[in-house]
């Protein structure tokens, strides 16, 4: 099984982001194992150029790098669950959420 | 991607009257297919991500859907950032499922309120006294220094007007003179002694200045003052810091002048302890140099006083009192030294540092005679002075004791 490579981009890292990103961290343990996931989180006011790069055109996106095939989600970070639902799934979310 | 049918699609629906509806809205309109990539975007919404090309681009599934809305940063073609309100509903597009996506530009009114927040702070942050009135003088907001100064707090400050502050002093002529001024200038400025909540007096240098909006009419009057106590009181301590160097001044001109008539050959009292002619006479320079390097210890000391620093004042001391003991200085040049820096100080650095330094350099000049009088006690010889002073100066490195020696 290949690991979940995960990429947050945030606009300013603040403390709300910060603890987003650690429950997140938290629910990934719980649903796919530790050591079976990583997050890079990116800051687009640091690192603008990035989120060109990556066809990112707003802020917080998640988006899925591995397993194939990308998959971008938008906004409400705060949503563990169900970010989790959608990218632990094979590719298209389903509609019924 | 272009060859994605479904984009073709959009050409179909030009001639409809609802993509003419929605290139005139405000809002970005942005139509996603199921997997998030943008299969319609209206010129707001182009607008919004500062040009960049959208069509059959992945913008990602918007996690939210129905009424609720969410907070997102919008990234431009430069990569600047922007603000909008995400709205994204599940409708069906062509026969497919697709999300509809409405995005509501808040940069400008972030940037705002930011600037609200700002004022604010602002406001309540100003080291001066900030009261805001209406047009008739009822007070409408102070800050905390307002408080401070007066003693009023805000709710008891509220509602009325600035006159619970008045305290007399003036005749009605000033104040008449004082709105006129407002009423032609828009502006005043000087000296008011008011009346704290405690019944104390106080003097504080008021501004009132008119607010007016964009129709030019005068909606509120700012006063804006500072406490004057504090400033006068310094005032004052300055001046009598200085009135004590001017006396001090007067009694050495005066005890050279007697010495000088005692001893006719130059060879006064105090100085014959060592030294015949005064160091600032006879080695100008390494007198120079000694007062800039006293002046910089002074300044140390003042910072230990003030900063809680370490600075090793006393070892600096002993070492200055070392040299000075090899130019076979006396109590004189200690003195000279120490009334020279403190008449540099007063020209060149703020009246409350100056008097500071004054206060401090009590004790400075005692430490550092007694290192004197304790390296005479050390090294004492009576050997002739040099003749040229500079000499010792320039040789007075080979002399100097080692640094390590207990205190």
């Amino acid at each position: 099984m290949s690991i979940l490579q995960l990429s947050l981009f945030v606009a300013g890292a603040n403390d709300e982001i910060r603890q987003q990103v650690a429950n997140l961290g938290q629910a990934m343990d719980a649903e796919v194992g530790p050591g079976n996931w990583t997050l890079e989180v990116v800051d687009v006011l640091e690192e603008p150029e990035k989120a060109l790069q990556s066809d990112v055109f707003a802020t917080p996106t998640l988006v899925r790098i591995v397993p194939l095939p990308i998959l971008k989600l938008l906004g409400g970070i705060a949503q563990s669950e169900k970010i989790l639902s959608i990218i632990a799934s094979d590719g298209k979310p389903n509609q019924s959420r | 991607m272009t060859a994605d049918p479904r984009l073709q699609l959009e050409s179909s629906f030009d001639k409809g009257a609802v993509l003419g509806l929605f290139s005139a809205m405000p809002d970005g309109i942005v139509v996603l297919d199921d997997a998030g990539v943008v299969l319609y975007a209206n010129t707001s919404a182009h607008h919004m991500f500062g040009g960049r090309p959208l069509l059959g681009k992945n913008l990602g599934l918007p996690i939210d859907l129905g009424n609720s809305c969410s907070e997102i940063e919008s990234i431009d073609s430069a990569g600047r950032i922007g603000w909008a309100e995400l709205r994204a509903v599940a409708f069906d597009w062509l026969g497919q499922p697709a999300i509809a996506v409405s995005l509501r530009d808040t940069t400008e009114r972030r940037a705002l309120a930011q600037q609200l927040v700002l004022a604010g702070r602002v406001f309540e942050s100003a080291r001066e006294g900030i009261i805001v009135t209406r047009p008739d003088g009822v007070i409408v907001s102070v800050n905390r220094s307002f408080t401070e100064i007066t003693g009023y707090s805000a709710e008891e400050a509220l509602g009325r007007t600035p006159r619970i502050l008045k305290s007399h002093e003036h005749d009605r002529a000033f104040y008449t003179l004082m709105w006129k001024a407002i009423a032609k200038n828009g502006f005043w400025q000087g000296e008011v002694v008011n009346r704290r909540k405690d019944g104390s007096l106080y003097p504080e240098l008021l501004s009132i200045s008119r607010i007016r909006d964009a129709d030019a009419q005068v909606t509120h009057l700012v006063g804006i003052f500072s406490d004057l106590t504090r400033r006068k009181a310094d005032e004052a301590a300055l001046e009598a810091a200085k009135l004590q160097l001017r006396q001090s001044e007067k009694i050495r001109e005066e005890l050279e002048r007697r010495e000088a008539i005692a001893n006719p050959a130059s060879l006064s009292v105090v100085s014959s302890m060592y030294s015949v002619v005064p160091l600032s006479q006879s080695a100008r320079d390494v007198f120079a140099e000694l007062v800039s390097r006293y002046g910089e210890i002074l300044a140390l000391a003042l910072e230990n006083l003030a900063l809680k620093a370490e600075n090793p004042v006393s070892d600096q001391l002993r070492e200055l009192a070392d040299d000075m003991g090899y130019l076979q200085a006396g109590a004189r040049d200690v003195a000279e030294l120490h009334s020279m820096t403190l008449a540099n100080n007063a020209k060149t650095v703020p009246p409350m540092k100056a008097k500071a330094m004054i206060e401090e350099g009590r004790f400075l000049v005692l430490e550092l005679m007694g290192y004197l009088v304790s390296f005479y006690r050390k090294n004492y010889y009576r050997s002739p002075r040099p003749l040229d002073p500079v000499d010792a100066a320039n040789s007075k490195a080979s002399r100097r004791r080692p640094k390590k020696e207990s205190a």
